[in-house]
Order: C-alpha cells, then structure tokens, then sequence
C-alpha cells in the first residue's frame, strides 16, 4: 500500500513514514475494499456469481484502483455472459496497471476469436431485439429470439431469465424451470432466477411453502421426506421424479420373476395361441378336403360320362359292325346284292320258273334291310321280282301250309306260311288269309304268343277284312279257322295271270333296274 | 404472482461490442478512497491556512 500523498510505501503506523500524512482512514478504506474483493472472490468460488458481482463493485467502490477486483468482476461477467462489461473492467484495469496485469491476457484471449466475438455479439443482439419484442407484448416473437440467442450463448443468463419469464407468463413452468435450472447451474445465488423459480414451483404445486403454518409444516416435512426419497431429473420436457430407494431386484428374485415371466407365456400360448393355431389348421385341413371331395365328385362324373360314351360307341361299333357283315361276306362280296341278282339272272333264264328265284331270295333277303337300308334301285328291283315270282309262290306256299295243316303236320305248315306271307307280303295286296292261315298254325302248333300277335296284326292291318272278324274271334276263344274260307279259288287263278303277264311286260325293265342295281351296290355296302 | 411488466423493467438492453468505448468513458470510477483523501487534503489545507 502507497501513500497518497507522496506515494510511498506505509508501514503499520497510521502516518506516513516519508511525509508523515495522516494515513489511518485511508488505510481503513483500502482494508475495506479488499474485504470486499475476498467475499467476492470466496462467492465466486461457490458459483454465487451475483454475490460475488456485489461484493466486487462494493470493493471498488471502497479503491477504485483495486486491479484484482476489477480482473476478477470482469471474469464473473465473462461468465454471465456480459462480455462487453467484462471488456470494460479488464480495459479500465489495464489503465490503472500497464504491466503485470490479467485483464492483458483476458483482452487477447477475447480478441484472438473474432468469430466467437461475432457469435457473442450477435447473441446481445437478438437479446436487445427479443426485449424490444417484449416491450411491444410481441412474446412469441421474443421467444423466437430468445431461444436462438441461449443457443449460441448458452451462458447468457440475461437471456434465459427472460425467456423464463415469458415462458412463465405463458404459463410454461416446466419450460421455465429448466431455463432456471441452467441458469442456477451457472449462478446459483442469482436471486432472479431463485425468485423465478419458486414461483414456478408454487404453479406446479410442489412447494406449499404459503399454506397454513399447522398443515403447511406437515406438508414441508412430507415434502422433505418426498424429496430425499426420491431422485428429480429433467428429460427433455418433461420432470421424471423417481424415488430413490428404487432398485432394480437382482439374483434369485430376478430369475424367478424371468421364470414366471416364462411360465406365464408357455400358458398364454398354450390357452390362447395353441387352439386358435389348431383350429386354423383344421379349417385349413377341412377346406382342402372339401376341394379334393369336390374335385373327385368331378372326375367320378367324367368317368361315368366316358364310361356311357365309351358304351355307346361301342354299341355303335357293334351295330355297324353287323351292317357291314351283313353287306359283305366272307370274302367281301355282298350276299344280299348277290342273291338278289342272281334271282333275277334265274328268272331271266327261265321265267317259267318261280320257285328258284323265290328260294334264293327267301334264303338271303329280309324285309327290313330291303324297307331300310337298300338303296332305291335295288328297293325297286327287290318289289319288282318279287311281283313276279311272289304271288304264285305265295299261292303254292300258301296251298301247301293248309295241306300240312289237315295232315296235322303243324311245323310244316308254320313254315310254309311263314314263307308264303313273306311272298304275298311284298306284293301291292297282302293277302290277309295268308295270314290267318299262318296264325291259325301258330296256334295249333302250339305257338299261342305267335299266334295272338298274328291275329292282331291282321286285325291292325286289315281292319275291315273278314280275316280280321275272324282273327278277332279267335282272340275271343273260338276254335281256329280254317283257311279255304277267306278265300276262293275263283280269284286265285284271275289274279295269278295279271300277274303272269304284268311279269311278261316289265322283263326289260327289270334287267335295266338289275344293271342299275349292280352299280349302285358299292354305296349300299 | 410475478407481474411481468414490473419484471420486465429489471432487464436492460445490454452493450453491444461497439459499445465497449463509450461504455468506458462513461463509467463513473469515484471511490471512496479519492473521496477520503480528497477530504483530507482539504482538512490539512485548512490547518496549513489556520
């Protein structure tokens, strides 16, 4: 310490020993001033960075010339993140001490970072902007700003005050607590903050500090007790409070609640999960059988179709099979076309002689396959020799059949009727005594079913014939009919020379319909 | 109950880096001890002129 008034150096004495000046208050006010300095210096040591900022502008205010003081006031506002303030006491420090001085250090380590100066500076900006936000009720707007500005400047605490206290004017208090929080982190005296946070505090019902004294001590306590058994900590927005003597349980409790855990899922999945599982599969199972029944009920039916088709055709095969063997012979050649020219090539020969054409047609060709299936040439042939040799050998048959009949030889007779009506059959006008004469035969050969279908057919066919009153008669029972009845030898030999002379005429067109005949045979096979 | 205009008026617009100068100038570096001595100096004028 220096005199004031010559500069030198005190000593204890209250005077100074070179001029002799009165130096006791003087000493006093420097005392003081460096009393000042240590409870701000001891402040700042515990963070309580606004005791420390009073207890150092307090010393100053004692020696303005308190180099250390200074330094340090300015480092707390480097702190607080009023750098301008904290460039202002090193700046005024260094005026009052050149050399050997921090604030030199503390300028050039400020001044070497032009970017973080910048950053800084536009921090205060936008600080000065949100307030003039705020003084224009433009909250958001301020917020907005704000927010940018502890982004930059996490240790502006000017600004995270006033962004918690538009926080808590938009009755954020959670948002407001955690910008307290950093802040007292940072400054844990300052008393805005503190003061900021109680009320926050009293919003969110935490502390009932202001309730009656009686209930307001019980709940204090409980408070307490809340407080030291629990663990706060902040996750983003949110306060997770979580009590202390929590703990996670470990050895054999831990396995047992995993084998719980276990059991307690193989029945969740035994008695939920299995028979939903099971049933599933026996859906499943039974629509695959269904489509599999209904697929076999498909191919049984398809069989089934191709068995009747396979049936049919084969029926076909086997009736087309007899049509062929019926026009072809052993060795190829057509019987039926055979015999029905080689009838005629007899007549031809010998016209004459009836019986050996009527024999061999007789002998090979029906009536169905002529009415049928012959073609029109040898349709017409077939008629037209038939009316030629037909009546007369029906007449010889037919004479014959009744022979038998009186001769009791009843076989005979059925057969020569038979043939006799295959003759007169043919013919323009079947003679229906022919018939009744052969159902007569029937009967008395003991044929009975013949000879009732014989008689009907006589009664269909000529209705109004006396062959036919007497078909009937003997339907009713009668005794049979003789045959010399229906008809008269008178008509026999009349109608035997027309036609005897019918056959005369028509020689040259049954050899051309013979001719035509042969070539039309290959189409009838 | 925190009024926030009354609240408001605790926050001042702070010093931009431009500002540091002025801010310097204008800063108010009376102390008690200039204002001690200064009285004793005039106490001993006083006694010099008595």
């Amino acid at each position: 310490m220096k005199c004031y008034n010559c500069d030198a150096e005190l000593s204890e004495k209250d005077y100074c020993t070179a001029c002799g000046a009165d130096v006791s208050k003087y000493k006093k006010i420097i005392y003081m001033s460096h009393r000042f300095y240590n409870d701000g210096l001891e402040k700042a040591n515990v963070r309580d960075l606004s005791g420390a900022i009073v207890s150092l502008r307090q010393s100053l205010k004692f020696d303005k010339t308190n180099v250390e003081a200074r330094n340090l006031l300015g480092l707390v506002y480097f702190e607080v993140g009023d750098v301008v303030g904290a460039l202002t006491e090193w700046v005024i420090s260094k005026n009052f001490r050149a050399k050997k001085n921090l604030a030199d250090d503390y300028i050039e380590a400020v001044q070497s970072n032009p970017a973080r100066l910048d950053t800084i500076n536009q921090g205060i900006k936008k600080y000065n902007l949100a307030l003039h936000y705020c003084y224009q009720d433009s909250k958001d707007l301020a917020v907005i700003q704000l927010k940018k500005v502890v982004a930059q400047n996490p240790r502006f605490l000017q600004a995270r005050l006033l962004l918690s206290l538009l926080y808590l004017e938009g009755e954020q208090f959670s948002r407001a607590k955690r910008e307290l929080n950093k802040v007292l982190e940072v400054d844990v005296g300052n008393t805005m903050a503190l003061s900021y946070m109680k009320y926050a505090d009293q919003m969110l019902g935490i502390d009932d500090e202001e309730t009656g004294a009686a209930t307001g001590k019980k709940k204090k306590s409980d408070h307490i007790r809340a407080a030291e058994s629990s663990v706060t900590y902040t996750s983003g927005n949110e306060i997770i409070i979580q009590p202390a003597d929590m703990r996670e349980p470990r050895g054999a409790s831990s396995l047992l609640n995993i084998l719980i855990g276990l059991i307690i899922g193989v029945a969740v999945s035994y008695f939920l999960l299995l028979p939903a599982k099971i049933q599933s599969a026996r859906s499943t199972m039974n629509e695959e059988l269904k489509a599999i029944s209904d697929n076999s009920d498909t191919k049984s039916s398809r069989i089934t179709e191709l068995e009747q088709n396979v049936q049919a055709l084969q029926q076909e095969r086997d009736q087309l099979q007899a049509a062929i063997d019926g026009y072809t012979g052993a060795n190829g050649e057509n019987q039926k076309s055979d015999a029905l020219l080689q009838a005629a090539k007899d007549y031809l020969n010998n016209p004459e002689d009836h019986d050996t054409p009527a024999e061999t047609i007789y002998a090979n060709i029906d009536r169905d396959f002529v009415d049928t299936l012959a073609t029109e040439a040898y349709r017409q042939l077939y008629y037209k020799l038939m009316s030629l040799v037909g009546p007369s050998t029906a007449q010889k048959l037919y004479e014959s059949g009744k022979s038998s009949i009186t001769q009791s030889d009843y076989t005979a007779a059925v057969a020569s009727l038979e043939k006799a009506w295959y003759f007169s059959m043919a013919q323009e006008e079947p003679d229906a005594s022919i018939l009744l004469a052969l159902g007569n035969a029937y009967e008395l050969a003991g044929q009975s079913d013949q000879a009732r279908s014989t008689y009907q057919n006589i009664i269909s066919t000529f209705p109004e014939s006396e062959a036919a009153s007497k078909a009937s008669a003997a339907l009713d029972g009668e005794a049979p009919t003789t045959t010399e009845e229906t008809t008269t030898q008178e008509e026999q030999p009349a109608q035997q020379t027309e036609e005897q002379t019918a056959a005369e005429g028509d020689v040259r067109n049954m050899e051309d319909a013979a001719a035509e005949t042969t070539q039309v045979t290959p189409a009838a096979e | 109950m925190i009024n926030f205009e009354e609240e408001l008026k605790k926050f001042y617009p702070s010093l931009e880096v431009e500002d540091a100068a002025d801010a310097i100038r204008q800063q108010d570096l009376s102390d008690m001890a200039e204002v001690i001595v200064s009285m004793l100096k005039d106490e001993k004028h006083r006694s010099d002129e008595g």
